[in-house]
């Protein structure tokens, strides 16, 4: 379920888990179950991060997305 | 010979016809000081141009007069462009002028300024219609020309800093006469497909010429206009352009706009371990809480040592009949006889406070019976005497030839009374 989100909502979702942790108003049991949830956003954010592929870029030409080719180094 | 006659108006026709010919001077280019400035009220301008030697009269019409993007003054320096004619009725030449700039300011920076001064005042600069750029942008549209070094350095720097986000180059002409159309048309084309969440509009550095485009009011309408938050990228650091006004945000150049779009990921990775590991201190804090928790019940003195509570109720009894023998009658009755022996000992003492002071009193009398005994005053010299036991008060009460006995401090003397002399003083008093 948790890689459906984005690594947006993903690291909203974590921080927030660590706010309300901080805030020490959980019990036990629901603090070990966020902590679990929470290292488990952390380290699919941490995955997403370290991912070095290039960005996907496209080319709009006449209302269609086409491939786009890098322009040369000038020299 | 016979010479020719002719009229003014010949003679004015064929020179106005001979300098209107000759192509030098029709289109004449020329720096001059402006003097003797008339602004006429039917908007014309009449004014003189000259240098140190030499002035020439000019004119410059209100079609022309209108575009003019400074308030020409005397004394000022001018560039201007126009034609030599010769003003028939006055007989004068003077030159038509058709554009006008200060010197040393050229006439686009000007037409910049203007455009500037005017969209200020329009409020499409206003700080309060700047829209936040989106942190973690899904798509970001670039409109540039797809062949430029604006478009690869953005593409870079996205690719370094933030992946996780797609790049749509909406493709345009920024240089020439087309492209303020085609920049204006691309960015409502980014906004009519709803593909992206972030624009990227600009080029690479150029002379101002170059950078005109993003001048262009038809440019910064459509920025105006976009729905999707704008940072324009234009030239260098120094370029300033009416489309950087207007964006939301304004990038020096096209990498730093890229580095505006997204957040780079060392720092979202910084982010993410900095939670991950508020997550595990605050689960070790809050286990170790439970922990300390559970061993101060556990070493609990009533756990440890159950007979304490014993102890306790032991400590809790004593103590009550401690109390409860204060009240036994015996008690009571020794304390009564305590009682009593206080008071005797302040009655006995009252006494004797009462003898004190009554025999304080009493040598008191005696001092002041001291003073009216009669040995006391025979001590000072005065003598009684008494004839047949009776004090002698009166001469009356003797005769001559009586005796008399004197008393006087240390014994008795017997007299024998030899005259009798009465004092009048005293028959008055008795």
């Amino acid at each position: 379920m948790e890689n459906k989100l984005t690594f947006e909502e993903a690291i909203a979702q974590l921080e927030t888990i660590v706010k309300e942790l901080e805030s020490g108003q959980l019990s036990l049991q629901d603090a070990v179950q966020k902590y679990e949830e929470g290292m488990r956003l952390a380290k699919q954010c941490t995955t997403e991060l370290e991912r070095a592929e290039d960005v996907v870029v496209k080319l709009m030409s006449q209302g269609k997305l086409q491939d786009f080719d890098l322009p040369a180094e000038e020299e | 010979m016979e010479r020719k006659i002719v009229t003014v108006t010949a003679l004015t026709r064929y020179l106005k016809y001979k300098i209107d010919r000759d192509e030098q001077l029709q289109d004449i280019l020329l720096r001059a000081e402006i003097s003797n400035f008339k602004h006429h009220s039917r908007g014309h301008f009449y004014f003189t141009l000259k240098d140190e030697s030499a002035q020439i009269s000019a004119v410059m019409f209100m079609r022309d007069a209108e575009k003019i993007l400074f308030q020409p003054k005397d004394g000022m320096k001018v560039l201007v462009e126009g034609s030599v004619s010769v003003y028939e009725p006055y007989g004068n030449y003077q030159l038509y002028v058709r554009k006008m700039t200060e010197d040393g300011v050229g006439e686009l920076y000007l037409q910049y300024e203007k455009r500037k001064r005017d969209l200020e005042e329009a409020g499409w600069f206003d700080p309060a219609r700047k829209r936040p750029i989106p942190m973690f942008p899904k798509a970001i549209g670039v409109v540039t020309s797809p062949t430029g070094a604006a478009v690869r350095d953005i593409i870079r720097v996205i690719s370094r800093r933030y992946p996780l986000t797609k790049i749509i180059v909406y493709p345009a002409l920024v240089q020439g006469e087309q492209a303020k159309d085609s920049i204006a048309s691309q960015i409502h084309a980014a906004n009519q497909d709803g593909l992206v969440d972030t624009l990227i509009v600009g080029r690479g550095g150029g002379s101002i010429e170059d950078l005109w485009a993003f001048n262009e009011l038809v440019v910064a309408e459509a920025i105006r206009n976009s729905s999707i938050p704008v940072i324009s990228a234009v030239g260098h650091e120094i370029d300033f352009t009416i489309a950087d006004f207007v964006a939301d945000v304004r990038a020096a150049t096209p990498s730093q706009a890229a580095e505006i779009a997204v957040v780079d990921r060392v720092t979202l990775f910084e982010r993410t371990q900095s939670a991950s590991s508020k997550l595990r201190l605050q689960i070790q804090h809050l286990l170790d809480r439970r922990t300390k928790q559970l061993m101060t019940l556990t070493s609990s003195r009533v756990l440890r040592d159950p007979r304490s509570m014993f102890t306790n109720a032991h400590m809790k009894t004593d103590q009550w009949t401690e109390r409860l023998l204060t009240q036994h009658p015996k008690k009571r009755i020794d304390l009564d006889h305590e009682k009593c022996s206080s008071l005797e000992a302040r009655l006995s003492r009252s006494m004797q406070q009462q003898l004190d002071r009554s025999k304080r009193l009493t040598l008191h009398v005696f001092d002041k019976l001291e003073l009216v005994n009669p040995l006391g005053i025979m001590k000072r010299g005065f003598a009684l005497a008494t004839k047949e036991e009776h004090i002698v008060t009166h001469v009356s009460e003797v005769q001559v030839g009586d005796t008399l006995s004197v008393r006087v401090q240390d014994g008795q003397i017997e007299t024998q009374v030899l005259a009798i002399h009465k004092e009048d003083s005293s028959w008055k008093t008795n």
